[in-house]
């Protein structure tokens, strides 16, 4: 099953994320951050972290670019990427929604490419043709 | 867009009417040729500038500048003066690298004095400079440290011996916009910037070794310092990782804010709130601060650069390497514009948003330095790192057509992707090389993605702004050596 797939932008990455729900979905877009940062990390040498993220936002589009900023931010203050995702949860409330998961993450030398932020341009989450959830997510480069 | 949905106003200038769409509040002024206007049309970047057109308080029209492409939120190369009493302010309008910019510096020698030792200048500019992802500068700043650097920017660091007295006189603003608080700036972005004062950072940021090889005006040329075959520096970074946090942490905290002031906006990047209200002013506060961390940086870089040209050059050499000037083009600032009410001396205060666009103030205006006073303000154009970049000078007409505004760069027309597709980044290095441009990068796929075919033409984009009177060409360099990350 595909998780994304890269799309055109004349000078940012334009990428589409796929699940078959909301929970699938926001980990194979914490996987396609974790790819703009290092397309291939040795887990094998590296030492694995483990790091408990969260993000609270007022809606559930809003909530996947602030959870997504809340693990770059950690990237890049720690130098670390997070390719694998554990307990995610979802909660969505009233007024105010929420995620948290574990996180295993790798220490690397340096990143592949400068990401300088999440946008929420484009964000929109729908169901597809193929009973998918989809959205676009747009990064900065 | 389709054609059909503009009109022109001259050879230079096209409108889109505020009939376009029912939510635009002003028409849409985009400056282009007539020959631009098929790449233009590729992307959203039009789309994008009517969103501007929607915001509250916008006055006049939303501009885009020639080098314009799609980006998020507003388009690259975008200008927007909100009424500084009622309107809004939008992190988006400004950038994630808040206060990206260029600087522009002036060695003593010319190219004939020194063809023979370029590359070494760029072996030794590459090792000292740190750049790429997630390389570290040479310290890392304690709160009160950073806070004095958030706070006093490049004139800080003339008091630890980083920065020369003229390096203040020579910035806009004198590297130092004097509204901050850093208390405003959040722990995530004191954590991201803490070590990178002094980096390059990656993707479209360089330093660059350049030849001038035309002067088109000989007296402003002589005013700046600068003649026919002078060798010079150029550096093209911005605010880094913190300035990056400080446009997530207020984007988020606008989009909550929205509903209390009854915004709606027709993308979710163009998050704004009130200049006046709370969360307009304490944006305002830490994006300044961003803006004086930018301006430390660049300036950082600077010494990083003296003190290379001193290995090879000998000691005492790189102070020689004097600052013409430093202009950013991802910035709000307040400024006074006339209304265009019979009252011809009627003004107006109104916060100018500009991103990849950069001011080009007119002779005699009282924030240009001293020694420019007669000239403008320089405007400095990086190309890409195969094709020319330009000097100009700010005109007067920047003043009634643009915001005080002018074009920042040639401005992409390709996507990464595509561009790696057409080049591997070990030929493009070879390429340049074999032209005489002596490359130093640390990722060859991102040297790939930088090639000089995914920019528009940067002399049709300076053409343009010249042709359309708000700056004047002033000199033409190119690159002979190329440092990235």
């Amino acid at each position: 099953m595909k998780q994304f797939e890269l799309l055109p932008h004349t000078a940012d990455i334009r990428l589409k994320v796929y699940g078959r729900d909301l929970k699938e979905l926001f980990i194979n877009a914490v996987k396609a951050l974790a790819f703009l940062l290092k397309e291939e990390v040795d887990q094998k040498k590296t030492r694995a972290a483990q790091q408990t993220v969260s993000a609270t936002s007022n809606d559930i589009p809003n909530l996947l670019v602030d959870f997504l900023s809340e693990i770059l931010t950690r990237s890049e203050i720690h130098n670390i990427v997070y390719p694998e995702v554990e307990d995610m949860s979802i909660q969505p409330l009233r007024t105010t929604h929420s995620a948290e998961a574990i996180l295993i993450g790798y220490p690397v030398e340096k990143f592949d490419r400068d990401v300088k932020a999440v946008t929420y341009h484009e964000v929109d989450i729908e169901r597809n043709d193929e009973g998918m959830l989809e959205t676009l997510l747009v990064f900065d480069i | 867009m389709e054609r059909g949905s503009f009109k022109k106003v001259n050879d230079y200038a096209w409108e889109i009417p505020e009939t376009f769409r029912s939510d635009m509040l002003v028409p849409v002024r985009f400056f282009a040729s007539e020959d631009m206007l098929d790449d233009i049309m590729r992307d959203e970047s039009l789309y994008q500038a009517v969103n501007v057109a929607t915001l509250p308080g916008v006055q006049k029209y939303a501009l885009v500048m020639p080098d314009m492409h799609e980006g998020y939120g507003f388009p690259i190369g975008g200008v927007a003066a909100m009424d500084a009493k009622n309107g809004v302010i939008s992190p988006g309008g400004i950038g994630f690298d808040i206060n990206c910019g260029v600087r522009l510096l002036a060695s003593a020698v010319t190219f004939q004095e020194i063809q023979k030792r370029v590359p070494e200048l760029a072996t030794q500019l590459f090792q000292d400079i740190p750049s790429g992802v997630g390389r570290r500068g040479p310290i890392r700043l304690s709160t009160k440290e950073l806070d004095g650097i958030l706070t006093r920017g490049v004139g800080r660091l003339v008091e630890s011996g980083h920065a020369a007295a003229d390096d203040l006189t020579y910035c806009e603003a004198s590297g130092c916009l004097t509204g901050t608080d850093p208390a405003m700036v959040s722990k995530h972005a004191k954590g991201r910037g803490r070590d990178q004062l002094g980096t390059m950072g990656a993707g479209n940021h360089f330093v660059e070794i350049q030849r001038i090889d035309t002067i088109f005006d000989e007296s402003v040329a002589k005013t700046l310092g600068l003649f026919k075959e002078q060798i010079c520096i150029l550096i093209h970074c911005g605010s880094r990782g913190l300035g990056h946090q400080v446009a997530t942490d207020y984007i988020k905290i606008m989009l909550g804010a929205m509903a209390k002031y009854k915004i709606e906006i027709p993308d979710r990047q163009l998050a704004c709130a009130p200049f006046q209200s709370p969360e307009g002013q304490s944006y305002w506060k830490a994006m300044q601060a961003a803006a004086n961390f930018a301006w430390a940086n660049r300036q950082m870089i600077t010494w990083e650069t003296r003190l290379a040209w001193d290995k090879i050059f000998g000691k005492g050499e790189g102070e020689k390497l004097k600052l013409v000037y430093d202009v950013c083009h991802n910035i709000a600032k307040v400024e006074e514009y006339g209304t265009g009410a019979k009252d011809a001396n009627a003004k107006m205060k109104v916060m100018v948003h500009r991103k990849g666009a950069t001011r080009a103030f007119p002779p005699h205006h009282p924030e240009t330095p001293e020694r420019y006073k007669e000239i403008g303000q320089p405007v400095i154009i990086p190309g890409s790192m195969g094709t020319a970049s330009y000097v100009l000078v700010g005109t007067a007409g920047s003043m009634t057509e643009s915001f005080g505004s002018s074009c920042h760069g040639a401005g992409r027309m390709m996507s990464r992707t595509a561009a790696k597709k057409k080049i591997r980044g070990a030929d493009l290095k070879q390429e340049l090389e074999a032209r005489g441009i002596s490359v130093r990068s640390g990722s060859m796929s991102g040297l790939a993605e930088e090639a000089p075919f995914a920019y528009k033409d940067v002399e049709k984009v300076v053409d343009v702004v010249h042709n359309t009177g708000i700056a004047k060409r002033v000199a033409r360099l190119r690159p002979v050596g190329v440092i990235k990350g």
